[in-house]
């Protein structure tokens, strides 16, 4: 044999998402980049405040309306997993409050490479290759 | 028959993709293909659909399907295998050269091969020769024209096809050809066929001066839906004619599953017309009146319902077109139920949130992964 189908592609692509309906929403985004939100409301804020960027970015909030459980946990976890097990075709982010954090805990919580600071979020979200 | 896998090789958007159709080695009896526009779900329903037409032995340049303004898949395509299950033996139709072929350990024994390495160039040079006849050639003489075609099609009967039939797999062809020959009405429902219902085909043209089927319907291994043959207000005449039980059990099925607001009342025979009437105030009309929505979903559900067996492939190409959210879940609901009652496979595609949520995850195979990121 000759050739060499490296590429397979199979139905499941997103079977570790856990969540029902998840998935669908991260499909209905296309090719765009996903920002995983806490809740129903700051899919609403983000979405008005990214408005002239809505061909671009696509915010989920990850309790689907409030349906399921959703906050800062919930999006660390499908970040990672999404991250984990999607590698190199899409991109995601997630963004959570900062709640009542003090400036130590937001300072040790920079050394992981999921968490930007504010500042970044234009750039990140618009800009072409960031990772 | 059902689908297994398709292998491709430099077609479109897929270098070296291998597409894999089944759930842990198993085929599946209802996948969607999802994917951004140009991700190439239509690129492998027309692989699909061309493949299978391999099986045909009688295939010629006279029922492949060509289209003016699109060239056919097979000629912009390097390497395509499709791997089919039927009863228990796997079919392997190849496009391209011998040496590729992809075997597979699980079906030791029972898989075979038909190998068409020439059909691509035969395709190109007919397409070019007779298809595209271009506008300023119009004077051309027919005659021609006519021996040009008829040389070409001589060059497509003389074609080399590589086979490697085990021996558990011929009966299965045999049978196919034998059926070929002698176009028996009574076995064409047992009979291994695609169906393909293109997007943009699904839609009621004007037949009042053409003329219903008249001949027995015969056996096609790879049926594209026609909206000038197969129009729906000829299927529904003609089998209320040539076929009454089968259009009742028909209409009582759409009249029931269907419709919304109105039924199919009866057919004007004098007139050739199929007759609506709405619930609400018991008016009458034809099907021209229907919504495009409607008329999308009365002729997918009425290709589906009078050809799903057992052994019937169906493709219907972006399944949610033209239908509101109430119609798509109409429409799914009803397709789960036909493929459960009658044991079809079918391979959509859809852009639809709503066509998806009907789907289990791993029915679902995004080709968007196929593409870049924005």
């Amino acid at each position: 044999m000759s050739l060499q189908f490296n590429k397979s592609l199979s139905g499941g692509q997103y079977r570790f998402i856990l969540k029902p309906g998840l998935s669908n929403r991260i499909r209905k985004a296309g090719r765009k980049k996903i920002v995983f939100v806490e809740g129903y409301d700051d899919e609403v804020i983000f979405e008005i405040l990214y408005a002239n960027h809505s061909d671009k970015v696509h915010f989920i909030d990850v309790s689907l309306g409030g349906e399921d459980t959703g906050g800062c946990e919930e999006v660390k976890q499908h970040l990672i997993a999404c991250i984990q097990n999607i590698p190199n075709k899409k991109c995601f982010y997630g963004v959570i409050d900062r709640d009542l954090k003090t400036d130590q805990e937001v300072k040790a919580e920079r050394g992981n490479p999921c968490i930007l600071r504010p500042s970044f979020r234009s750039k990140f979200f618009l800009t072409k290759g960031s990772t | 028959m059902k689908l297994l896998r398709l292998y491709i090789h430099n077609s479109g958007v897929f270098q070296n993709t291998l597409i894999d159709f089944t759930h842990h080695g198993e085929p599946q009896d209802l996948i969607c293909l999802a994917g951004v526009n140009g991700s190439g779900k239509t690129t492998v329903m027309e692989l699909i659909f061309n493949l299978i037409n391999f099986i045909n032995p009688a295939l010629s340049a006279q029922n492949l399907f060509f289209d003016r303004l699109r060239p056919n898949v097979l000629t912009w395509t390097d390497f395509a295998q499709l791997d089919l299950l039927i009863e228990d033996k796997v079919l392997s139709l190849v496009l391209g050269d011998k040496e590729n072929i992809q075997t597979n350990s699980q079906y030791t024994g029972k898989q075979s091969f038909i190998i068409e390495n020439e059909m691509k160039n035969l395709i190109k040079y007919f397409e070019n020769q007779v298809v595209k006849t271009p506008e300023e050639d119009k004077d051309e003489s027919s005659f021609i024209k006519r021996l040009t075609g008829v040389q070409e099609i001589e060059r497509f009967a003389n074609r080399k096809i590589d086979r490697i039939e085990e021996d558990s797999v011929k009966p299965l062809i045999e049978k196919v050809e034998k059926t070929y020959r002698e176009e028996e009405e009574d076995i064409l429902e047992n009979m291994p066929s695609v169906h393909f219902l293109n997007a943009h085909d699904r839609e009621i043209r004007d037949i009042r001066y053409s003329s219903i089927p008249q001949e027995k319907r015969k056996y096609k291994i790879a049926h594209r839906y026609n909206p000038n043959k197969d129009d729906l207000k000829k299927t529904l005449v003609f089998y209320d004619y040539a076929h009454t039980t089968k259009f009742n059990d028909l209409k009582d099925w759409v009249n029931e599953h269907v419709l919304v607001g109105k039924s199919i009342k009866r057919i004007d025979r004098p007139h050739f017309q199929v007759v609506i009437e709405t619930s609400k105030d018991k008016k009458k009309h034809g099907l021209e009146l229907l919504s495009s929505g409607e008329e999308s979903l009365l002729i997918l559900a009425t290709q589906l319902y009078l050809s799903a067996s057992k052994q019937v492939i169906f493709l219907i190409d972006e399944v949610d077109q033209s239908l509101h959210p109430e119609f798509q879940e109409r429409i799914i609901k009803l397709i789960k139920q036909l493929q459960k009652d009658k044991g079809c496979q079918i391979l959509m595609s859809s852009h639809s949130e709503i066509i998806w949520n009907a789907f289990e995850e791993q029915e679902i195979i995004d080709l968007t992964a196929n593409g870049d990121v924005i």
